[in-house]
């Protein structure tokens, strides 16, 4: 194994982790519960650590990205319906995730959001269609890495190490009323959801049959995900934990992603500040990228086009118009001028509906013996994937009654 | 004649007696060889295990619009 | 596994993806057509294209379709397929079996240049 590439293939992972939904849900969960929703960060990460490996395993093995045994698992009816709703569903993530860039360069710049979505909304085509793939992933990824400064504003404040670490038990706050306890598990589907978005293992599993992917990628299949997810959710939880150590005794409930930054800023100073800013521009950015390549990937997939970025735009033309048109759909949406932080909560409700139907057929293939010979699911994977498979199925039949009830998530 | 016409049609013995739904179809060399039929069709295709209910295709005495009937 | 070998229709075969003997996505098998003579049915060739939707999606639902993306069919023979194994390879390119068409429309609107 190649050091340098398992080492940028890690940091790419954490960098590019955390998006808008995680952002604005990890500030939101510490200022009202404290370190309490920790565990629910922990589980869902775990999570996507087991799905984000099963879908890298299949490319590296059976070279089917997701979508493609998506349509041939479930047939073309079934299919559809999973297309469209996560189409719908990332559709609305990126929109989200442009309307967060455009806050986030707002705040370092002054100048005017819709301005700020036309200049970022060119600055994402112009990536995709320049760099080769490797290059997209990690730039944004490795970039995203800046968002360490939330660790370090974290130690730096002394927060209670050891309340951080009881977080990570499974709990319920005590003395919660019953619509307290309601909005609790609202929060804790939404973390849930954001964590294990399915354009993660779209793009994921894409990405690894855009990397060529064999045999003898699985060790480094396995390390990403498992090291770089990690870390990746470390700097969520880092997130989570400044917010309760410093908006929770306040009262102060970060609404919006340039809040959060705020976190750093107390700490550090403006240094912090500007940091915390750069950290989250890229990595939202990064992943407005990735939800947007994630649709056309299912689009390409499902139809049967020619696709990917390891083409030049012009060899894959369809997937090409399909990647430009989603963006501008994407910005279209943002500069109707609906609340981003609206777009985030619609985000995350309709992504946990479509988990259930993205994750089975994966689940299913990766334990096929015809497809995956050796390297099919053994006890571990099997045995974690389905009990996820549960908990995102019962996520995703609790998901809209919890947002109904607590109109969103406000209450 | 399409595939899509046939799957899920019902599959009927020689007394008319409703078998089950067609939900595979076998080929040898490009030549139809068996079907599967049972209840499950989308278990099956979910899966990608064969349901035990496997007939040759020479057992087929007639492919209509609404079944297909056996000999 | 090659078409002369045993295949399973449905589940090894339909709404899989084929690739040309390039080595490019050039559609999915959209449904199977087969035909009878003497005495056999045969598998006669892959159908490609929204047209082949028909009779597996509901009709307001195919119509919509056809209204989007057009009712086209391309017929790919059965004997120019190489192998089936988690896609349908196939013998010739894209546009000996007029796989290519919606594709080169697609290209006339993309520029060259710019992109590494």
């Amino acid at each position: 194994m190649n050091l340098l590439e398992i080492t940028l293939g890690i940091m790419t992972a954490v960098g590019g982790f955390v998006d808008i939904s995680e952002l604005v849900f990890a500030a939101q969960a510490g200022s009202n519960y404290g370190y309490a929703l920790i565990w629910v960060f922990a589980l869902a990460t775990i999570g996507i650590m087991v799905m984000s490996e099963m879908s890298g395993r299949i490319a590296a093995v059976a070279k089917q990205p997701v979508f493609n045994l998506i349509r041939h698992r479930l047939g073309l009816k079934l299919g559809l319906v999973t297309l469209i709703a996560s189409l719908v569903s990332n559709l609305i993530t990126c929109a989200a995730e442009i309307g967060g860039t455009a806050i986030i360069l707002h705040l370092l710049t002054g100048a005017p959001m819709l301005l700020m979505a036309v200049a970022m909304l060119a600055v994402l085509i112009a990536t995709i269609w320049i760099l080769p793939f490797k290059w997209i992933e990690r730039a944004y990824g490795l970039l995203g890495l800046v968002m360490i400064v939330f660790a370090v504003a974290l130690v730096k404040i002394n927060p209670p190490w050891g309340a951080i670490a009881a977080g990570f038990v499974p709990q319920v706050p005590p003395g919660l009323s019953t619509g307290g306890m309601i909005r609790f598990a609202y929060f804790g589907v939404a973390i849930i959801s954001a964590v294990m978005f399915p354009y993660e293992v779209y793009f994921y599993s894409s990405g690894g049959i855009e990397e060529k992917w064999g045999f003898k990628d699985l060790p480094i299949n396995r390390l990403t995900c498992i090291v770089g997810f990690a870390l990746g959710s470390l700097l969520s939880i880092s997130i989570l934990s400044g917010s309760a150590q410093l908006f929770a005794p306040l009262h102060v409930d970060p609404q919006l992603p340039g809040s959060a930054a705020l976190q750093a800023e107390l700490p550090m100073g403006r240094t912090g500040l500007v940091l915390a800013l750069l950290g989250m521009l890229f990595a939202v950015a990064g992943a407005a990228i990735e939800t947007c390549l994630a649709n056309a990937y299912s689009l390409a997939q499902f139809f049967g086009w020619e696709w990917g970025r390891h083409r030049k735009p012009w060899e894959a033309p369809r997937f090409t118009i399909a990647w430009i048109l989603l963006f501008l759909l994407a910005f279209a949406i943002v500069a109707t001028g609906v609340d981003v932080m609206r777009l985030v909560e619609y985000a995350v409700l309709f992504s946990v509906l479509v988990l259930p139907l993205t994750y089975l057929p994966l689940l299913l293939l990766a334990s096929d013996r015809h497809f995956m010979r050796a390297h099919r699911n053994g006890m571990l994977a099997n045995g974690l994937g389905w009990l996820y498979f549960v908990v995102i199925v019962a996520a995703a039949v609790a998901a809209v009654p919890l947002f109904l009830l607590t109109s969103g998530g406000q209450g | 004649m399409r595939l899509s016409a046939l799957i899920g049609l019902p599959v009927l013995d020689a007394s008319g007696r409703r078998l089950g739904r067609l939900h595979e179809i076998r080929a040898m060399d490009g030549k139809i060889s068996e079907l599967v039929y049972g209840s499950a069709g989308l278990f099956e295709r979910l899966t990608g295990r064969a349901q035990p209910t496997t007939i040759a295709w020479s057992r087929v005495a007639r492919v209509g619009a609404k079944a297909i009937e056996l000999d | 596994m090659s078409p002369r070998d045993r295949i399973q229709l449905v589940g090894g075969l339909l709404d899989l993806p084929i690739l040309d003997i390039e080595g490019r996505y050039c559609g999915i098998v959209d449904d199977v057509e087969l035909e009878e003579a003497d005495d056999e049915l045969r598998v006669k060739a892959l159908l490609v294209g929204p047209g082949a939707y028909r009779g597996r999606l509901p009709a307001w639902a195919f119509n919509l379709l056809c209204r989007v993306a057009g009712a086209r069919i391309t017929r790919v023979p059965w004997d120019a397929i190489e192998r089936v194994t988690g896609a349908v390879v196939l013998t010739v390119s894209a546009a000996t079996c007029g796989l290519h068409r919606s594709e080169d429309k697609a290209r006339r609107l993309i520029p060259r240049g710019g992109a590494m």
